[in-house]
């Protein structure tokens, strides 16, 4: 979780949130700052949504070769969904901003925004989307189910694949070896990208590294710890990339009317799930 | 009597039409033949590919993502369309009257924006109307008011907004070469004969318009059936504007295809809305040109 130690500050908050429920307490201090002020943004963002899911400990999907279950009625997916809708309902989350975009920018940049509960590579990119907020950001352990509990999530991801058509594949396999554990690592990090390989994470340069946008902060070890703690036993459907671009179509209505819920959001979006995995062959249920 | 010449057929005549005849075949009949042939199929992430005759077209026809899709640019064809056209022809005519200074100037002013790409202008839209950082919410604290054009409701007036600023200017040029195309001799004869500029403009440029117009409707209708840069920028832009991964159609098209890995089934959808603008764009032509002969 990145924060803004400024506005929690000026909210009266002099810890980042450790569990959930001081995130409940503190989105509340912080909104009462000012009606531009929110904790967090969320306009229909699955990834958050499933790694709020996964840390809770709900294992929404099951994939066996070609079979799929999926199941958002697990107490740990029930318990997060139940969570996010409060913070939903009581206006304490802003819905207008949406993630990567101008206004997000903008929005971190003077310090609205409060907190961001996401993948470590947003270290990356944050100083360049928020230079005027430079030395207020800090990054903290995902606040936690129960108090002195340590269990993470992570928050997508991306996958290299060699197409089956592909003429060198030889050649196209060494350099995935090399460009994801080989040589190519320190290249890619030194350009700047945070590349969550454990010789990376575990490296001691890495985590001793003082972040001067981060007001100094070693923000190598946290992001190191972050990736340690993350739950086992996670996965996705094999047609995620298909599933998440139609989740927005359904999420969208709840979050421009407020009508439904995040429960009845998730079932529509299972059922269109069953039928587009069935048609393409799998055996989904 | 003598006997009427027989046209003679010589091959020679077919190595001119070959330049045309090659391109043509392989940027339009080549493509569309393949995408009939695709349309036939269903390629399974499991299972491969299989023929599957016309359950394709059948689906389509009861998608009510498709139908959504389908209905919103016809919708938006009936009302943006006319209001377009209306303004260019107002502009083209205001150019024709010979009475507004730096004629050449406005003449290029408002053509430019057709040359401004829509991925560029729908960022710069989304700028100006956003209700957070934009014009639109400096408007709405100075009055008060909480307007949002990028809401589910108003996104598709401002997209409106968008084309119509872009294309006004194009369909403006066309009326304005057919008006100069009016022999000047025409407005001389009906000065004389003592009718006014507003009846000059009824009974001269109107009726010169006729031809253009009709040419102006097809290519509008073409557009706008065509709709996808608009609704494929904002979202990255706007939180919940109301855009769905089934807008338009060729939207839908191309999220069946890249990320659902239906090209089969977004073949088929190519080929119905194809389909589709040529009937329109036909209906229009026929019933354009049968008034303009009158």
């Amino acid at each position: 979780m990145f924060y803004n130690e400024s506005t929690l500050k000026k909210a009266g908050i002099d810890e980042p949130p450790a569990t959930w429920e001081a995130y409940y307490e503190a989105a509340k201090k912080i909104h009462a700052l000012g009606d531009d002020y929110y904790i967090a943004q969320d306009t229909g963002d699955i990834f958050f949504l499933l790694s709020l899911i996964w840390q809770a400990g709900g294992r929404p999907f099951k994939v066996d070769g070609t079979k799929v279950r999926i199941d958002f009625t697990d107490p740990g997916t029930t318990k997060a969904v139940a969570f996010w809708q409060k913070l939903l309902d009581e206006g304490l989350i802003n819905t207008k901003i949406t993630g990567w975009s101008d206004d997000w920018n903008r929005a971190l940049n003077d310090g609205t925004l409060a907190t961001q509960t996401m993948g470590g590579w947003l270290t990356s990119t944050l100083p360049e989307r928020a230079p005027k907020s430079s030395g207020d950001f800090r990054v903290a352990l995902m606040p936690q189910w129960q108090q002195g509990a340590k269990t993470g999530a992570a928050n997508g991801g991306s996958s290299f694949g060699i197409p089956a058509a592909a003429e060198h594949k030889e050649a196209a396999f060494t350099f995935l070896e090399y460009f994801a554990h080989g040589g190519g690592l320190s290249t890619r990090v030194d350009a700047g990208a945070f590349v969550p390989n454990l010789s990376v994470l575990d490296n001691e340069e890495f985590q001793g590294k003082a972040n001067p946008y981060f007001g100094g902060q070693k923000v190598g070890a946290v992001l190191a710890e972050a990736s340690e703690i993350v739950g086992d036993g996670w996965q996705y459907p094999p047609f995620f990339e298909w599933a998440r671009s139609i989740y927005g179509d359904l999420a969208s209505p709840l979050y421009t009317t407020g009508k439904g819920s995040l429960a009845e959001v998730l079932e529509q979006w299972r059922q269109r799930c069953i039928q587009y995995g069935n048609e393409q062959g799998f055996e989904v249920s | 009597m003598a006997p009427t010449p027989k046209r003679r057929r010589s091959p020679i005549g077919l190595a001119f039409i070959a330049p045309f005849g090659t391109l043509f075949a392989l940027v339009f009949v080549v493509p569309i033949l393949y995408a009939a042939y695709l349309s036939l199929f269903q390629d399974k992430l499991v299972g491969g590919n299989t023929f599957v005759g016309f359950a394709n077209y059948v689906k389509l026809v009861q998608d009510p993502q498709f139908l959504d899709g389908a209905g919103r640019v016809v919708w938006f064809t009936v009302v943006q369309v006319p209001i377009m056209l209306f303004f260019a022809m107002a502009l083209a005519l205001a150019l024709d009257s010979m009475r507004l200074h730096g004629a050449r100037f406005l003449r290029v002013t408002i053509f430019l924006p057709y040359a401004v790409p829509a991925i560029v202008s729908t960022l710069m839209w989304g700028f100006l109307l956003g209700v957070k950082y934009g014009l639109f919410g400096s408007l709405n604290r100075a009055l008060g008011t909480d307007l949002d054009p990028f809401a589910p409701g108003t996104t598709l007036i401002s997209i409106g907004v968008m084309v119509t600023w872009a294309f006004t200017g194009f369909n403006m040029l066309i009326f304005y070469a057919a008006l100069k195309a009016v022999p000047r001799e025409l407005y001389e004869a009906a000065a004389i004969d003592g009718a006014g500029e507003f009846q000059i403009v009824r009974r001269i440029k109107l009726p010169a318009l006729r031809g253009s117009l009709v040419v102006t409707i097809i290519f509008s209708i073409i557009g706008t059936f065509q709709m996808f840069n608009e609704p494929q920028i904002l979202p990255s832009m706007v939180a919940n504007s109301g855009v769905t991964t089934f807008y338009t159609p060729n939207l839908y098209a191309y999220n069946l295809a890249f990320t659902g890995s239906q090209q089969g089934y977004a073949a088929a959808l190519a080929l119905v809305m194809a389909a589709i603008t040529i009937a329109v764009a036909y209906a229009v032509q026929i019933r354009g040109l049968r008034n303009a002969d009158r």
